[in-house]
């Protein structure tokens, strides 16, 4: 076999097949120059291709900034982004739901594209790092073909949709909330009506209220199980949360609804993508996301606004059509008991099955947490945990927000084989949800972002809490660290019992890393309260901070006083004495070594700080499609070449529909995915108006689609012809774009309410 | 298009103890002075994961690592960018590449004394498993290509083994009987 696509070719849906080589042809254009470096930036993030740290070609060694010697330092991939430099992939796994064959594919990806290192994140997702930019389309496929896609991993669109890893086993909840979670990650997946956000959108479900597995607290939108009875029937439901968030700015989400029926949370969730995409933010990035715009509002109109849009949304069967499937139970075990196996270090095991082992609601049965050290685990260990899974537990296997793996349904006897055997790749280390399993987000190791060393600080923590974690007292056992490299959250330090976020400070002109320090945070709860910021802490100082707060807790703690309780009770002022010596720096000559951050020996600087990716390129719905259409007009050349006449003809027509459409639909919102509603639109508003009328050549290139239209002649298929068509193809997109460019210098049309982008499909 | 998904790995001896993060302050200053053609671009710690890449040094083309695989410290050394070269001449790069780091490393002055290299076995792989399987027929296609490089570091002759876990990428470990450095390794090389 020549390459992956042929390969795979019979394992990869055409649907997956045709977007992956559209995004294939996407990099080419990119590469001819073909494709503006904003669009094709929120094209690939929309696949989950992000940049990363120094991509821009520049990296400070310490001693100042140094430009890095790619091959080639004009060529890009984006704004600011020089296209030889690796970046970051992230592959979505919604609910973090994975088989053990996923994990295998997952581990050879790492291995042969990246640093064979997979990393989970805090929304239940895979990264790899240090990835080319041609080695995705393959990437892609290989993920494909095992049924995973990267689409919207990344950009302006719906996140991964997380869920409660324990859900469908957990003793709490009141329903297995993964058909609902599944259900609204494929219904929102590529929907028209959610590509033209202004920002992530995140979206949670949570099996019950008061554990913490969903975090729905946090997201734009967070469905918490319930049920209520109706003339004796059972009905099922969510309490429904909108605009929370963390960021810089923290957000409780607030309730919308104490109960949504389940038949109305995927309209719900496209009314509410519909009213973000038509008034959310679009310009300012840092007010862009869903709880900035229902502060604006207000609550109450948020939710006319709402409830408007959803009376007016098509009826669509895929808001019910998965119902059918949710009372049959999800999970059962998948594995007959895997035999005896010796089991390991008695004492390990005991320890391991304190913090590890979740007993199910199914007799018999248990959840075993694989605590991965900073959310790492390498390609090896990932495939002997696909045997292990296959072994122990089937296909029930969950990525988790705290960046761990579990398996679900291991049969209580088989506990001490599969401790045993997870020790002998490393990976039986007890503490899951202690103070030990530290959550971090990548910070300085690879985001442009980054300010601070997360996973260096982490890393640092970890070592020497392990080291005495037999000493510590319980309650600090159980206490949660989380740290951000900045003050963006990913590591989610809001929620943390001691939560650290990277900042600087300059000391005598030089600068420091520090951490900001924020305690208190509420973990249980589904995030049920953020904590106190108290000050910046050198970063070489924090794990002072963490013993001294610890120590003074487990001193001064009354009773079964929470850390939360404790924080509180003991106030924000005398927090801050408590650390305030800790705040000092000493002078430079005295110890550089608070001058570098953790595991990284350069002199600490903000100069690498890049412009970040997270929040995608604001790129118009027009931009966007007029991206679209000139794609297809190089792809009918393609045809072309290839002496695949009529497809040509087709692709160079549905081109020119595509560029008509990307105009119409600024000023009617609701356009239907319809050639026949596209065209008769695009003559009435802008050929009948003479406003896409070319100074020069008037109408003339409107016509070239119109003209395309009424065709029905067979003969008309011949080369000759399509090759002209091809050529009036990139007229008419040419002159789309100054129609658009006229429109606009004249002062615009309103931003497009939601409109579909999907593409209209040619007849 | 040929194979250049190439890699190796050589096998290192610690004398004393030698953390793996001992390895970040080298492959930094590496990085400032430019010790090598083409642009080296970061290093990303992985001392916490067990039997991984520890430390690692990521460049344009490469990734270069303290590697624990296996619980077998060593430097490996993976190509990811493809160049105009045949398998056989990424191969034969690609060993010059990791017996010229590995005496490098020996030398760094954090280091030295610490640090001694193996001449051999070496281990040799194939990064890719759609152009080099690990199967009979991936086995057969890179064995001319490996014998011959082998046949240049070790003139008193050598043996292969190939890893037969077919899930793991097609790699094969160089034996040999005789003694060899690394000094003499670089010159056949």
């Amino acid at each position: 076999m020549l390459s992956w696509k042929e390969a795979l070719s019979d394992r990869v849906s055409p649907e997956l097949t045709r977007e992956i080589d559209i995004y294939e042809t996407q990099i080419e254009l990119k590469r001819q120059g073909k494709i503006d470096d904003k669009i094709f930036a929120e094209t690939r993030l929309r696949r989950g291709t992000y940049g990363q740290r120094y991509d821009n070609g520049q990296r400070d060694d310490g001693t100042g900034p140094k430009e890095l010697a790619f091959p080639d330092r004009v060529a890009t991939k984006g704004p600011e982004t020089l296209w030889h430099a690796p970046g970051m992939q992230r592959i979505k796994i919604p609910f973090g739901g994975l088989t053990a064959r996923q994990l295998e594919v997952l581990a050879d990806l790492a291995e042969e594209y990246s640093d064979a290192i997979c990393h989970v994140t805090t929304r239940q997702d895979i990264q790899l790092h240090f990835v080319h930019i041609e080695d995705t389309p393959d990437l892609m496929r290989r993920l494909a073909a095992e049924g995973i896609t990267t689409r919207e991993a990344c950009g302006n669109s719906i996140r991964n949709v997380t869920a409660c890893p324990l859900a469908g086993v957990c003793r709490d909840e009141t329903f297995d909330v993964i058909p609902y979670a599944k259900a609204a990650s494929r219904f929102l997946l590529g929907h028209p009506d959610c590509q033209d956000l202004g920002r992530k959108f995140k979206i949670a479900f949570s099996g019950c209220a008061e554990n913490p597995c969903g975090l729905v607290s946090m997201h734009d939108l967070g469905f918490i199980a319930r049920t209520r009875t109706i003339d004796g029937h059972e009905q099922r439901g969510f309490e429904t949360y909108v605009g929370g968030g963390l960021g810089a700015v923290p957000y409780q989400a607030k309730l919308y609804d104490e109960f949504i029926p389940d038949s109305e949370i995927l309209p719900l969730a496209q009314a509410i993508a519909r009213v973000f995409a038509r008034l959310g933010e679009k310009k300012n990035r840092a007010r862009a996301r869903m709880k900035f715009l229902l502060a604006k509002l207000g609550f109450e109109e948020f939710r006319r606004l709402v409830e408007e849009e959803r009376k007016v949304l098509r009826a669509d069967p895929a808001w019910t059509e998965f119902l059918a499937s949710t009372s049959r139970a999800e999970d059962a075990p998948l594995v007959d008991t895997a035999g005896n196996r010796e089991a390991g270090d008695p004492s390990r095991l005991e320890q391991w099955k304190r913090t590890n082992i979740y007993r199910q609601r199914q007799a018999g049965y248990v959840v075993a947490t694989v605590t991965l050290p900073l959310g790492d685990a390498t390609s090896w260990q990932m495939r002997k945990l696909a045997d292990l899974a296959r072994r122990y537990c089937g296909d029930s296997i969950r990525a988790t927000v705290d960046q761990n793996i579990l398996f679900r349904w291991v049969r209580d006897s088989d506990v001490p084989g599969l401790h045993a055997a997870l020790e002998e790749i490393g990976l039986g280390e007890p503490g899951a949800g202690s103070i030990v399993d530290i959550t971090a987000c990548p910070g300085t190791d690879t985001c442009k972002l980054g300010i601070a060393s997360s996973r260096g600080l982490a890393a640092e923590l970890q070592e020497r809490l392990v080291a005495r974690s037999m000493q510590l007292n319980q309650a600090v056992r159980d206490l949660h660290i989380k740290i951000s490299g900045c003050f963006n959250s990913c590591g989610q330090h809001h929620i943390a019992d001691l939560g650290f976020y990277g900042v600087s400070r300059n000391v005598g002109g030089r600068t420091v890393p520090h951490f900001q320090v924020v305690l208190g945070g509420r973990w249980d709860r589904n995030g049920g309260a953020y904590g106190l910021a108290i000050g910046a802490v050198p970063s070489k100082r924090i794990p002072d901070v963490v013993d001294r707060m610890t120590d003074r807790f487990v001193r001064e703690r009354s009773k079964e006083e929470s850390f939360q309780d404790f924080c509180a009770r003991i106030g924000k002022r005398e927090l801050k004495n408590l650390l305030s010596d800790l705040m000092e720096v000493p002078a430079y000559d005295q110890d550089t070594s608070f001058y570098s951050d953790w595991r990284d020996p350069r002199e600490f600087t903000l100069g690498d700080l890049g412009v970040g990716e997270c929040a995608g390129e604001v790129v118009s719905l027009v931009e966007f499609s007029l991206a679209e259409s000139e794609r297809r007009a190089f792809e009918a050349q393609l045809l072309l070449e290839a002496g695949e006449i009529e497809a040509a003809d087709h692709m160079a027509y549905s081109a020119m529909v595509e560029a008509a459409r990307a105009l119409v639909r600024v000023q009617n919102p609701n356009l239907r995915d319809d050639v026949e509603e596209v065209v008769r639109e695009f003559r009435t508003r802008f050929y009948d108006t003479e406003l896409f009328f070319d100074k020069y050549a008037g109408g003339r290139f409107a016509q070239f689609l119109l003209r395309r239209h009424e065709e029905t002649d067979e003969r008309y298929f011949n080369e000759e012809r399509v090759r002209q068509l091809i050529e009036e193809a990139s007229l008419f997109i040419e002159a789309a774009h100054a129609c658009d460019a006229r429109i606009a210098s004249r002062g615009g049309v309103s931003p497009a309410p939601s409109a579909a982008v999907g593409g209209a499909s040619v007849p | 298009m040929s194979l250049f998904r190439i890699g190796w790995k050589i096998y290192a001896d610690v004398q004393g103890d030698l953390p793996l993060i001992d390895f970040i302050p080298v492959f930094h200053r590496w990085i400032r002075e430019r010790t090598f053609d083409g642009p080296l671009l970061d290093v990303a710690d992985y001392s916490h994961v067990h039997h991984g890449p520890g430390v690692l040094l990521a460049a344009y083309d490469a990734n270069y690592c303290m590697d624990v695989g296996h619980g077998r410290l060593g430097l490996m050394w993976y190509n990811k960018r493809a160049r105009e070269e045949s398998s056989g001449q990424a191969l034969a790069r690609g060993v010059r590449r990791v017996l010229e780091v590995a005496s490098r490393l020996e030398q760094e002055p954090e280091l030295k004394g610490r640090l001694r290299f193996r001449a051999s076995p070496l281990l040799a792989f194939a990064n890719d498993r759609l152009l080099a399987p690990n199967d009979e027929a991936g086995w057969a296609a890179l064995r001319p290509d490996l014998d011959a490089v082998a046949a240049r570091l070790y003139p008193e002759g050598h043996r292969l083994e190939r890893d037969a876990e077919e899930r793991e990428r097609l790699a094969a470990t160089v034996w040999t009987d005789s003694h060899h450095t690394l000094e003499q390794l670089i010159t056949r090389a």
